[in-house]
């Protein structure tokens, strides 16, 4: 399983080698050049926005957009072959997608430092702030990033799982993945409305919660792959 | 091990109205190359799918290897499909290297002499090669791994007639007692020299499963064979 997990990383990080290329130069180029309004930085700091814009939305959304991929490329046919059983590598998609979603956070937090310190603002005061906080604020921010954490592992997997649900019974149909994403966002609604009446605002009985159900999600999923998914095409 | 590596009973696969297996009952036993022949569209990929377990029959049972078929029995099967599905990025070299760390039946060895016999370059990258030189690539990763039963689907398409020929070599080179070798093609004239079984399979039945020698022996050639049974002229 590990060995499949280093192949994914080494995959996506030579595919995605230039994205992150510019990525870093837009940040460089930020951070590092003096703002003058003509064209070219303008347009520099239009794709830093956009760049900020974007990771925050794919810190959340990009392991579930790549575990559905995965699924539907050429390489899954390459999976079918090895003799991983189909909850391993599902197993091992769920830590891929946790990875690229934390990457896309980590860019996300690195842009807001660099915005706070192209603004003037002190992120040496940010530190201290947030360091001199007492113990159990702390605590409740670790229990709140907890569950922030537990609610994108929670969507990666019932995205999964209605993705290869619809797979598996409509097996040709073009499934367009938008209309996958806002399912699973209905069915995540439906799901917070009725774990936020049990946990009476604990967010550490929200985040248990919240992992049973991605591991029911992974039950359901890996019972679909095992009997009922095919690669037709 | 128990003499019958593939073994299908009453096994009949539908992609919705359209029948692809019909009703198919075989046994096939080590020390063959067999030749899986038949038109487009007659079965010849879901048959090889199906018993990768890629795909599933609705009715009927398959045993490989004496073992009721499931994703562990890929361990049993080395297949090479009739598309691409190696990772993009990949090198000859890393493809290599991905095959010993995924699959523990991978012998260097043998890969080092399929390199030598077929000419392969291992520093280029899969995607810069010819479709030749690619079917070479994935017929030596496939023939590398010591397995009892390998599935060829389509390996000689579209290849240069010098290629054909380098290929057919090696894949009766390791032909042996222990092994099967299924190849699934329409090149009949390519193929008749080193195949020992011939299967004809016409709108997902077998129309035949014999010996070569017995189809062969009133002078006919097997292409005249073919003609015959699929003509409708």
């Amino acid at each position: 399983m590990f060995n499949y997990i280093k192949w994914e990383l080494v995959n996506e990080t030579k595919n995605k080698k230039i994205v992150l290329f510019t990525i870093v130069a837009i940040y460089l180029a930020v951070a590092l050049l003096p703002y003058n309004d003509n064209i070219i930085t303008d347009f520099i700091y239009l794709a830093f926005s956009l760049i900020i814009m974007g990771s925050l939305v794919l810190g959340f959304l990009y392991g579930a957009k790549r575990t559905i991929d995965s699924y539907k490329n050429q390489t899954f046919l390459l999976e079918s072959m090895i003799s991983l059983s189909p909850g391993k590598i599902l197993f091992a998609k769920y830590i891929l997608a946790i990875i690229f979603n934390f990457v896309c956070s980590l860019i996300f937090i690195f842009g807001i430092f660099i915005a706070f310190n192209k603004s003037n603002i002190n992120v040496d005061l940010i530190f201290k702030f947030f360091m001199n906080i007492d113990l159990k604020d702390k605590l409740e921010l670790l229990k709140l990033f907890t569950s922030i954490f537990a609610s994108t592992i929670t969507f990666t997997a019932v995205v999964t799982f209605v993705y290869i649900a619809i797979r598996s019974f409509l097996p040709n149909i073009k499934i367009i993945k938008f209309l996958v994403y806002m399912a699973s966002l209905f069915v995540l609604e439906i799901l917070y409305q009725i774990i936020y009446d049990i946990c009476n605002n604990s967010f550490m009985v929200y985040s248990i919660l919240m992992l049973v159900v991605s591991f029911i999600c992974y039950i359901g999923t890996v019972w679909f792959i095992e009997n009922k998914l095919e690669v037709y095409k | 091990m128990d003499s019958k590596y593939i073994e299908f009973t009453n096994v009949t696969k539908k992609y919705g109205k359209f029948t692809a297996l019909n009703n198919l009952n075989m046994v096939l036993t080590p020390g063959k190359i067999i030749g899986l022949l038949g038109p487009n569209g007659s079965g010849k990929t879901t048959l090889l799918k199906t018993i990768m377990r890629i795909i599933r029959q609705q009715e009927g049972e398959i045993k490989i290897c004496g073992q009721n078929i499931s994703y562990e029995t890929r361990k049993f099967i080395s297949f090479m499909p009739d598309r691409e599905f190696l990772y993009k990025s990949m090198t000859v070299k890393s493809a290599i290297k991905y095959y010993q760390e995924m699959f523990s039946d991978f012998d260097i060895e043998k890969s080092n002499y399929l390199i030598q016999a077929l000419s392969i370059d291992i520093d280029m990258d899969i995607e810069k090669l010819s479709k030749g030189n690619k079917e070479k690539v994935i017929l030596m990763l496939t023939l590398s791994r010591n397995v009892p039963i390998y599935l060829l689907d389509e390996p000689l398409g579209n290849l240069d007639p010098v290629i054909k020929h380098e290929m057919l070599t090696v894949i009766k080179k390791f032909s042996n007692e222990k092994n099967i070798i299924i190849i699934s093609t329409h090149l009949i004239k390519d193929t008749e020299d080193i195949l020992d079984q011939i299967i004809f399979l016409k709108q997902g039945q077998i129309v035949l499963n014999d010996l070569k020698e017995n189809i062969i022996k009133d002078g006919k050639t097997l292409e005249q064979y073919y003609l015959e049974v699929f003509s409708n002229v």
